[in-house]
């Protein structure tokens, strides 16, 4: 607890605002990685240029739940250094993430965010829900407003308030959505979901159109590829699944 | 040892001193200032939670409309408390300040167990450290929320119950009684208010006015924390006469 030599907890003053923004057990794992103040203060700085974060990322709500998926391949400057990266976690077992950005960020925010739900479960002996997930992702990715995690992030999840799907960008705006894709394949992916998509599709469907969206985007954006993992939550649980495309040669 | 004192005084000198026993006298002490504040009750049945409070004449040039007992920590949750009242109103802040970080931090409303234990993991630091002393109040919490209605009673020494009804302050132990005998949980929220009032009337010694009551209550449906007006109070104290209930 806050108590200690200082007595109480401190008020939200601006000076304060990004130690405050840290729930107490996410700050001290905070202070394991700290800011370049080189970063900070200059105006051309390396993460400016990457404007499309690499990837595909596909969630979609349906009235029995929700489908997260995303495609499997990871780059480095057009070089594929790995077919098999995931990128869809489960956080409990009702909440998921889908990320499309650095892998270096995605794992670290995964462990913060496993963090802070464990710590929810314990301390408030129930299940968080994917909005509280998702309002402390976005506080956390604000607090790093001046050198972003360079990451988007779906936040998924069925609760007691139903099935819910949450939109996050690299400084952390916080918009529910029925459906969404993100990423550099993602412009190509919602497309093919759009004119698609109806709200009473069932799971199998959800599935289905998940799946064909990231394989259009696939077709056509370069740094996304080689399989799909998809997360599906239910009221009863979630559960991954993982399609793999890699093409056996005929030569 | 004891420099020449009695024995049970040179245990309560430091509250980071046992009793042989095993008791801490100072938080004990505590305790003891918690019995001798006002009369406070905290009731929850199907329909909601009240608490109510019965605030006994001060000074005449006391402005007692000013007087407040009964605080809104939160739009789900009240308080009040029965001990020394600039402690309670510190440890009140407190709870709010805990209520709205909770609704920063994940946007949704916080649980009542949740801020009376986190109001109980400060009152029990105020029992191990030295150069302090422990918060001479309890405080009781009621609210709304996902589990339905609530009712938590905070004591000094950072211990925390959930109770169905709970009096706490002067002559608690006859309100307590009164209530056993009278409570049921599959009353309406108006019954409890009523109940409430009507515990304090019996163990008042002097009559009760609209005046010398505040009570706040929270209904299940709406889950809003209220704090009742004068006119609202004096209704159900005439409802009250009017069954013959009080006198």
């Amino acid at each position: 607890m806050y108590v200690g030599r200082g007595g109480y907890p401190k008020l939200l003053l601006y000076g304060e605002y990004r130690k405050d923004c840290l729930s107490p057990s996410l700050m001290s794992a905070m202070n394991l990685y700290t800011s370049n103040e080189d970063i900070l203060t200059s105006n051309n700085v390396w993460w400016r240029d990457l404007e499309v974060l690499p990837g595909t990322i596909v969630g979609v709500r349906v009235n029995d739940g929700v489908v997260i998926g995303g495609e499997k391949r990871l780059t480095y400057n057009g070089f594929i250094l790995s077919r098999n990266t995931r990128k869809v976690y489960p956080i409990t077992d009702h909440v998921g993430v889908g990320f499309a950005g650095l892998m270096g960020d995605i794992e670290f925010l995964v462990k913060i965010l496993k963090l802070e739900a464990r710590n929810y479960r314990l301390q408030l002996n129930r299940e968080i829900k994917p909005k509280g997930l998702a309002k402390i992702l976005s506080i956390i990715l604000y607090s790093y407003k001046l050198a972003p995690l360079l990451t988007e992030v779906i936040v998924g999840g069925y609760s007691s308030d139903g099935p819910q799907l949450f939109v996050l960008d690299p400084v952390g705006s916080l918009i529910e959505e029925r459906y969404t894709a993100l990423g550099s394949g993602g412009r190509v992916a919602i497309g093919y979901i759009e004119p698609r998509y109806k709200e009473d599709l069932d799971i199998r469907d959800a599935k289905e159109l998940v799946i064909n969206g990231i394989k259009t985007a696939i077709e056509r954006d370069a740094v996304s590829g080689d399989g799909v993992d998809l997360l599906v939550i239910t009221s009863e649980g979630y559960k991954l699944e993982e399609y793999l495309f890699k093409r056996e040669s005929k030569v | 040892m004891g420099f020449g004192l009695p024995a049970a005084t040179a245990y309560d000198r430091a509250i980071t001193i046992f009793a042989p026993d095993g008791r801490i006298y100072q938080v004990e002490y505590a305790f003891e200032s918690v019995r001798r504040g006002w009369t406070t009750l905290g009731i929850k049945s199907r329909g909601g939670a009240v608490v109510v409070v019965h605030k006994k004449k001060q000074s005449p040039l006391v402005d007692e409309k000013i007087v407040q007992k009964i605080f809104r920590v939160d739009e789900h949750i009240g308080a009040s408390f029965a001990g020394i009242a600039s402690d309670g109103r510190v440890l009140v802040d407190q709870a709010r300040h805990l209520a709205l970080l909770h609704r920063f931090y994940y946007d949704e409303p916080i649980l009542v167990e949740y801020l009376a234990k986190q109001v109980c993991d400060i009152k029990q630091a105020y029992t191990q450290h030295a150069g302090v002393r422990p918060f001479g109040v309890a405080i009781i919490f009621v609210g709304v929320d996902d589990n339905g209605p609530q009712l938590y009673m905070t004591e000094p020494s950072g211990r925390y119950l959930s109770y169905y009804a709970v009096a706490i302050g002067e002559k608690s132990g006859d309100a307590t009684s009164f209530l056993e005998k009278n409570y049921n949980y599959e009353l309406s929220l108006p019954e409890i208010i009523k109940l409430g009032i009507q515990t304090i009337a019996n163990i008042a010694e002097e009559k009760i006015t609209p005046q010398s009551i505040e009570a706040g209550y929270i209904s299940v449906d709406e889950k809003k924390f209220k704090i009742m007006s004068i006119d609202e109070i004096k209704k159900y104290i005439d409802e009250l006469i009017k069954e013959g209930k009080i006198k």
